[in-house]
């Protein structure tokens, strides 16, 4: 009997077994560098989406507090009262939107102030200081005068429209401070503060150092 | 950790593709207003000096963990949006124009004062019932808002029905309708002014001055 090399058994496809196994561990190797280039691209793209939405200020608020306010009907003759008595101290360029808080029962007051709009803001610190004093003691009085009922005042400076930072406080904490009840550090201490333009927030930084 | 720390922050910022008009003392005095802001709010590191990383990562978008605040401090682009909606609500209300007001309540649809300008609109084109509809909508929009927007809501429906010239502006119709709203604003009110304005029109409606 002739003893005749046997040529290994094929499987269906041709390729031999052991060949097969590396070929299958090759296959699940390349479906997980997929998925992961797929799933890193992803996080890439929203990490961007996220950063550059942050960087221009308009990343869409999640809360539903936040889209109720901007969507809650302005008080129209508490803003033209409140306009025109914050325009009274002679500072230019602002404008105001007075808004029910829903389930508080009171208001907030919106505020921007824009440099395109005429806004100067004072030079130096202590002129700044004084500044954001006047306009304090003025909104203190427009609330107990107008009856404005504010619980909370919101304000945003713009350089041209575009949006850098903002600034709010419940109205208590303007009170206390017009009143001599707390100091400026005190207040600041229930001022809360959201940058919507990253390069302040650099340049901040950079001036901490 | 630190340095991962700080690296991140930069890395966070070092993006920007904007750039501000403030001048360099501006910035120095924001910084130090900052800095006190910092150290109140307790965002500092072990030797008491400002995180940089957590300051940075609070102020550019992190919640202040207060809602109402957070609500507030991103409310800023409503102004705008008022302002702009205003602009055409009046002259919408100038040029009689539903095409425009339509546009205003589109920007701010839960603005009740743009429904009621609507619906005098409508009422001095003798679309009465399309009007009545325009003042419910109204009306349930203002009662989400409690008592003090109701009192609004009244107010800008009297405002807008006394824009309405006559023949309609004068008529017997009218006057009912005005007197309703009074009646309703005495009722949240207790306003004296309110219940003499109510006996007033009852009086002329008495003596027929208004037209049939």
């Amino acid at each position: 009997m002739l003893n005749l090399p046997v040529r290994p058994l094929l499987p269906i496809g041709g390729i031999p077994l052991h060949n097969q196994a590396r070929s299958g561990r090759r296959k699940g190797c390349l479906i997980f560098i997929a998925v992961a280039l797929l799933v890193l691209t992803a996080a890439v793209l929203y990490g961007a989406w996220r950063l550059r939405f942050l960087q221009i200020g308009q990343l869409e608020p999640i809360s539903r507090e936040a889209s109720a306010l901007r969507e809650a009907p302005v008080d129209a003759a508490a803003s033209q009262a409140l306009n025109q008595s914050l325009a009274s101290t002679g500072v230019k360029g602002i404008s105001t939107a007075v808004v029910p808080l829903k389930g508080s029962g009171g208001n907030a007051a919106l505020i921007v102030v824009d440099t395109g709009g005429g806004f100067v803001p004072a030079t130096g610190t202590e002129g700044k200081r004084k500044q954001a004093l006047a306009a304090i003691k003025e909104l203190v009085r427009a609330d107990s005068r107008g009856k404005l009922n504010l619980e909370r005042v919101g304000l945003e400076y713009q350089e041209h429209g575009k949006a850098l930072i903002a600034l709010t406080a419940p109205m208590s904490a303007l009170k206390d401070l017009d009143a001599g009840k707390i100091t400026e550090s005190q207040f600041l201490s229930r001022v809360e503060v959201k940058v919507q333009d990253s390069q302040v927030v650099k340049d901040l930084l950079d001036k901490f150092r | 950790m630190e340095r991962i720390r700080r690296a991140t922050a930069v890395m966070l910022l070092a993006g920007s593709l904007l750039l501000t008009g403030c001048s360099d003392s501006d910035m120095r005095d924001l910084a130090g207003i900052a800095r006190i802001w910092a150290e109140s709010h307790g965002l500092v590191d072990s030797d008491g000096k400002p995180d940089y990383f957590t300051v940075g990562m609070r102020v550019m978008g992190g919640s202040t963990g207060d809602e109402q605040a957070d609500a507030v401090i991103d409310a800023g682009m409503t102004v705008k949006n008022f302002n702009d909606a205003e602009e055409k609500r009046e002259q919408a209300i100038k040029e009689k124009d539903l095409k425009k007001l339509d546009a205003a309540i589109s920007m701010r649809p839960k603005e009740f004062r743009y429904h009621n300008d609507r619906g005098a609109i409508l009422l001095e084109q003798g679309k009465v019932n399309e009007a009545y509809d325009e003042f419910d909508k109204a009306d349930a929009l203002a009662q989400q808002y409690g008592k003090a927007s109701q009192v609004r809501n009244l107010d800008s429906r009297i405002e807008a029905i006394n824009r309405i010239p006559p023949p309609y502006g004068n008529s017997y119709n009218w006057a009912l309708h005005k007197l309703g709203l009074l009646e309703q604003r005495y009722a949240l009110t207790n306003d004296p002014l309110d219940k003499k304005e109510v006996d007033w029109i009852k009086l002329g409606l008495e003596k027929n001055v208004y037209t049939r």
